[in-house]
């Protein structure tokens, strides 16, 4: 088990560093940092003066070191823009990116996993075609076009929630759902196709056959096994939400932290874009490891792969 | 006052702000600017009375806007113009069409400026053909030659140069791509196949500056300053973003930028315009307008600089 997990923190490691020089040499790629910062109505002097002051007069491998350097420091540098420590920015928006994404999953699982098991259970019914109508529909749909439908039916017509913002928890409301659905569809196949599985396993014969209610053979014996895969399934997905956080904090203006990639994407503000995409990409690793941990402890046959 | 990087500003009245002060004391007691970056989110927030006054509302926004009783849609001009710069100097290429006067005539008069104001810009927006902003000190219209929207003409000039069938060139641009696409559409019309090339500022900036650009689309905002230096003066007075580099119009600009006199400074302004426009260095295009939608009992006058006064501002 040692030597899985030693072998997978390597792979992390490797891949947070490739994820960081992409991000680096395309955010570089896209034209001179300085001209972007400085803007159409800055002089060819300002322009210089920014080249100087932030350090984007160094060639760019000393650059990305000395960046390097100072993350493993935990100094990710000041924000061109915001004029504030980048460490501060991200510190006091990752509550809520983080809180939107908990109220997604949640929202998720709520929906997912019964309709999953009432599709396996209603198998080739008109039930089981509406549940996965419901999915393939979650995964067709953009996902700012469904929260500016949410936006128009729940705050402009029947005026029920705010439109953005996130100074209440009524204001996580529609976005949790916009996010939510997105991973809806995902878990309620994992979870249709584990109890279809299960339900025709022996053990499930036995208990049926012993006389149990079906609710208990269901939900106790059945669920508990099929949702296995779940679990690893929804470490992931909460990866992914943070990471499609981006689209949802920007139409719903919530403080985030991806409306802070939003906003230092669109102003070439390299630190927080580095910080942002690193943090991202170190919270998916870390998620994607848990999973990967935690199916290796329930399947010992992944851990001899 | 507050403020949250990114998030927004708080202000408070200043009840004892000089009196006898040019733009007088503030009406309104509590401002609060928020952050909302999706522009269908705004709108719903103004809908709902969420908040009470918004900018840079698109112009099909502001239609469907116009028909809500409790808002108010104001359109203001605004000093920032809207041009394609002309590769004149042939740097891009050596055989650039764009060396040509009459090529450069020609795609003055293929595009059709009173549509691109009135359709595309909307609100308050004008066509343009004098590289500056009407308002501005120095910048007389009368001194540039009119290129009509006249794609006959248009075809005419570009047979006259040596191109009876059009030619293949680039645009390039970093915003408003429908307003270039529709400049594109223009273009083809008279032959001139034109591939779009859209970049992020900066990317712009370096190929515009290095040379490599025949055609680009611009918008010049004057950092708000009423005065043709800051707008012809920033383009064609030797600059790393003067492309075209006229010794003639650089004096002339030299002069009018730092003389004191008045009349002088006119004469030169003049003069250089004059030349920019019969030269069709640049194809200015329009000025650019600002759609603010704002609640009914609000109180707002837009100005030309895009700087909303608040303080003239109040409660109705």
């Amino acid at each position: 088990m040692l030597g899985f997990l030693l072998r997978r923190l390597g792979i992390a490691v490797c891949v947070a560093i490739t994820v960081s020089v992409i991000s680096f040499s395309l955010l570089h790629l896209s034209g001179d940092l300085a001209t972007a910062i400085g803007g159409p109505e800055a002089s060819s002097e300002q322009i210089e003066q920014i080249r100087v002051q932030y350090g984007l007069n160094k060639p760019l491998p000393t650059q990305y070191f000395n960046w390097l350097g100072d993350v493993l420091r935990l100094d990710l540098g000041n924000s061109f823009f915001f004029q504030e420590s980048v460490y501060n920015l991200v510190a006091s928006r990752l509550p809520i990116t983080l809180g939107l994404g908990a109220m997604a999953l949640g929202i998720a699982l709520l929906v997912a996993i019964p309709l999953g098991v009432l599709a396996a259970v209603k198998r080739d019914t008109w039930v089981d075609r509406l549940a996965l109508s419901i999915a393939v529909l979650g995964q067709a749909m953009p996902s700012f076009w469904f929260a500016l439908m949410l936006i128009v039916v729940f705050a402009v017509t029947l005026k029920w929630l705010p439109v953005s913002g996130n100074s209440t928890l009524l204001h996580f409301v529609m976005p949790a759902i916009a996010l939510g659905y997105y991973a809806t569809p995902a878990i309620m196949r994992l979870t249709r196709a584990g109890m279809l599985d299960v339900l025709s396993s022996d053990y499930i014969r036995t208990a049926r056959a012993k006389g149990l209610r079906p609710a208990r053979v269901l939900f106790k014996h059945a669920l508990r096994n099929a949702l296995i895969p779940v679990v690893a399934l929804a470490a992931v997905e909460f990866g992914f939400m943070l990471g499609g956080s981006v689209v949802i904090e920007t139409v719903f203006s919530l403080q985030g932290i991806g409306q802070l990639a939003w906003d230092a994407i669109a102003r070439d503000d390299f630190p927080v874009v580095q910080a942002v995409v690193l943090l991202i990409a170190v919270i998916y690793i870390v998620l994607t490891l848990l999973a990967d941990v935690l199916n290796a402890l329930l399947d010992p046959r992944i851990r001899v792969r | 006052m507050s403020v949250v990087a990114g998030e927004g500003v708080s202000m408070e009245i200043n009840k004892d702000y000089f009196a006898d002060s040019p733009q007088g004391k503030p009406h309104i007691a509590h401002l609060k600017f928020r952050v909302i970056p999706d522009a269908e989110t705004r709108l719903a927030e103004l809908m709902t009375g969420g908040i009470d006054w918004a900018w840079r509302v698109t112009s099909d926004q502001a239609v469907d806007l116009k028909g809500i009783p409790n808002l108010t849609v104001t359109s203001g001009e605004t000093m920032r113009i809207g041009f394609l710069i002309l590769d004149a100097r042939g740097t891009s290429s050596e055989n650039s069409p764009m060396k040509q006067l009459k090529v450069r005539q020609a795609i003055n008069h293929a595009i059709n400026r009173n549509a691109l104001a009135t359709q595309l810009v909307g609100g308050e927006a004008k066509p343009l053909q004098v590289a500056c902003y009407p308002a501005q000190f120095g910048c007389d219209t009368s001194a540039a030659t009119v290129y009509n929207y006249d794609p006959a003409k248009a075809r005419a000039l570009l047979a006259e140069a040596g191109y009876p069938n059009g030619f293949e060139t680039e645009i390039f641009a970093y915003r408003d791509r429908d307003y270039v696409e529709a400049i594109i559409g223009n273009l083809r019309a008279v032959g001139i196949n034109a591939k779009l090339r859209f970049l992020k500022y900066a990317a712009l900036r370096d190929q515009q500056r290095g040379g490599k650009v025949p055609m680009s689309f611009q918008a010049w905002g004057s950092f708000s300053i009423l005065d043709t230096s800051a707008s012809a003066g920033t383009w064609f007075k030797g600059n790393p973003d003067d492309n075209i580099k006229d010794p003639q119009v650089q004096g002339w600009l030299q002069t009018a930028d730092n003389d004191l006199d008045p009349q002088v400074r006119k004469d030169n302004y003049r003069k250089a315009l004059q030349r920019i426009s019969e030269q069709a260095y640049w194809a200015p295009l329009f000025n650019y307008s600002m759609n603010y939608a704002y609640t009914a009992e609000l109180a707002f006058k837009p100005y030309p600089d895009e700087l909303p006064r608040f303080v003239q501002s109040s409660w109705k």
